[in-house]
């Protein structure tokens, strides 16, 4: 048998390790990444993806070490994935979100895998759809993705998780700003974590105004529910706010809608990436890249019309689709 | 997108601050390798159960006294039963000559003392990963 299909057959029966290699496997696009994917696709029974995210240090790890604890007391299998940012200086990155996770180390169910976000875009690993498919595939019921919501990342969060929870903290003052970034579009229910200090209840108030305020155009008004993690208060609340979710979900479209948007993010990153590859790639190590780039640093040509030229004169057909005339 | 160095950092026993691991961590960071960071006062089992599911290629244990010798110990033991001696296995710290002997004679890769400068660290690792035993 060959690497991918032992690696495939591995997952399926449940070998850690197999799943551990496999998701380098896909995640550095090593040899035979894709003929993986294809093993496990069609067999993979689709689980609940559940997206936490929010400001820095709001205590997300902590929740979700909670979250876990109670999945599995119901005998729920569970798989965490935890991004943390690339630096952008040097390509390495410090994933810290296990320092919180660990008396789960070892515990059965329970698989995490800590993952750099390795500069997409997005703030998400672009290979974070293939991983959420392979410890479905390794039987995960539950997929956990930890993200920090700032920037882009908690949009993408949305086309990957079924479910979005946002959590946020009392008197940093960075609420309000939290809620500009998007943070109020993405949530399907708030955690108002950390309320065993003071200000929790202002926050409340703050948070349902501004839900209450935006109803109409969400069509939806997310649960608040007040936590503290570290303690393991409100846990009973919060998985009450998340049955409730899956099963309003189940009962109107909002599945299907959350599977269609999956399908379409996983299409749309396959197709990009191999653009990239087809088109892009060669021409970032080009000479002529080079000499673009330094024209248009000293202002001789414009961005644009740069951009244009390297098109007719290295894909004159797409050159011929995208022209204004 | 390609492969990083993947490095797991730990710091086994109960006592102490984690301040040198984190330095190490983040120099490490700073060579380009994605470091999982574990924090303080794991298990060897938690430690070895933590690096099989993140797949690294390197494991650091520090520690600021000889005291930890027996969880080092532990750490390799663990790993020969996983046969997993693939894994670069690094030890940092106040580790006196003879207990570093003990050290690698139970398989450990390395051991660095305080003298020891981060680019000697990032060097031995970028040269010493993924030689198997
Ligand atoms: N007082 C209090 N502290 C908490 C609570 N939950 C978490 N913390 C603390 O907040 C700090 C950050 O917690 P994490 O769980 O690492 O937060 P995070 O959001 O995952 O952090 P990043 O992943 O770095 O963004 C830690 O020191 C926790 O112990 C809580 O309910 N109350
Ligand atoms: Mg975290």
């Amino acid at each position: 048998m060959n690497k991918p299909d032992l690696l495939a057959q591995g997952i399926q029966a449940g070998d850690e390790q197999a799943l551990a290699r496999g998701l380098s496997v896909v995640e550095n696009r090593e040899e035979g990444w894709e003929a993986l994917l294809e093993r496990l696709y069609p067999e993979s029974r689709r689980g609940f993806v559940l997206g936490v995210t929010g400001p820095p240090g709001g205590g997300k790890s902590t929740l979700v070490k909670r979250l876990v604890e109670e999945f599995r007391k119901e005998g729920v299998t569970v798989g965490v994935l935890a991004v943390d940012p690339t630096s952008p200086f040097s390509g390495g990155a410090l994933l810290g979100d296990r320092t919180r996770m660990m008396d789960l180390a070892g515990k059965e169910g329970v698989f995490i895998r800590s993952m750099a976000s390795r500069g997409a875009l997005g703030g998400l690993n672009p290979g974070i759809n293939d991983a959420v498919l392979l410890m479905e595939a390794f039987g995960s019921e539950v997929v956990i993705i930890e993200t920090v919501g700032v920037g882009q990342a908690e949009i993408a969060i949305t086309e990957v998780a079924d479910m979005v929870v946002v959590v946020l903290v009392p008197g940093q003052g960075d609420e309000v700003q939290a809620l500009k970034g998007g943070l109020l579009e993405i949530a399907d229910l708030f955690v108002i974590n950390k309320s065993d200090r003071g200000g929790a209840e202002e926050l409340e108030i703050h948070l349902q105004w501004a839900v209450a305020g935006h109803e109409a155009r969400l069509g939806r008004r997310p649960p608040i529910v007040k936590t503290a993690a570290i303690k393991g208060e409100g846990l009973g609340e919060l998985c009450a706010g998340l049955r409730e979710h899956r099963q309003r979900a189940a009962e109107t479209a909002l599945d299907e809608e959350r599977s269609r948007r999956r399908a379409d993010l996983a299409l749309r990153a396959h197709l990009e990436e191999r653009i990239g590859a087809a088109f892009l790639t060669p021409l970032l190590a080009a000479e002529e890249w080079h000499e673009a780039i330094e024209r248009i640093a000293r202002r001789e040509i414009s961005p644009g019309k740069s951009a244009r030229r390297l098109l007719r004169k290295n894909f004159p057909d797409v050159w011929r689709c995208t022209r204004e005339d | 997108m390609g492969k990083k160095i993947r490095v797991l950092i730990a710091k086994p026993g109960l006592d102490g601050h984690d301040r040198g691991a984190r330095v190490i961590a983040q120099a490490l960071r700073d060579a380009g390798m994605e470091v999982v960071y574990t924090g303080l006062r794991r298990t060897p089992e938690q430690v070895v159960s933590a690096a099989l599911q993140e797949d690294v290629d390197v494991i650091g244990l520090s520690s600021l006294s000889g005291a930890h010798i027996g969880l080092f110990s532990r750490v390799a033991e663990l790993l020969m039963e996983k046969k997993r001696t693939d894994i670069l296995l690094l030890g940092g710290g106040i580790i006196p000559d003879k207990d570093r002997e003990v050290l690698m004679a139970k398989g450990f890769d390395g051991i660095f003392t305080p003298g020891t400068t981060m680019k000697e660290i990032v060097t031995f690792i970028e040269e010493n990963r993924g030689t198997a035993k």
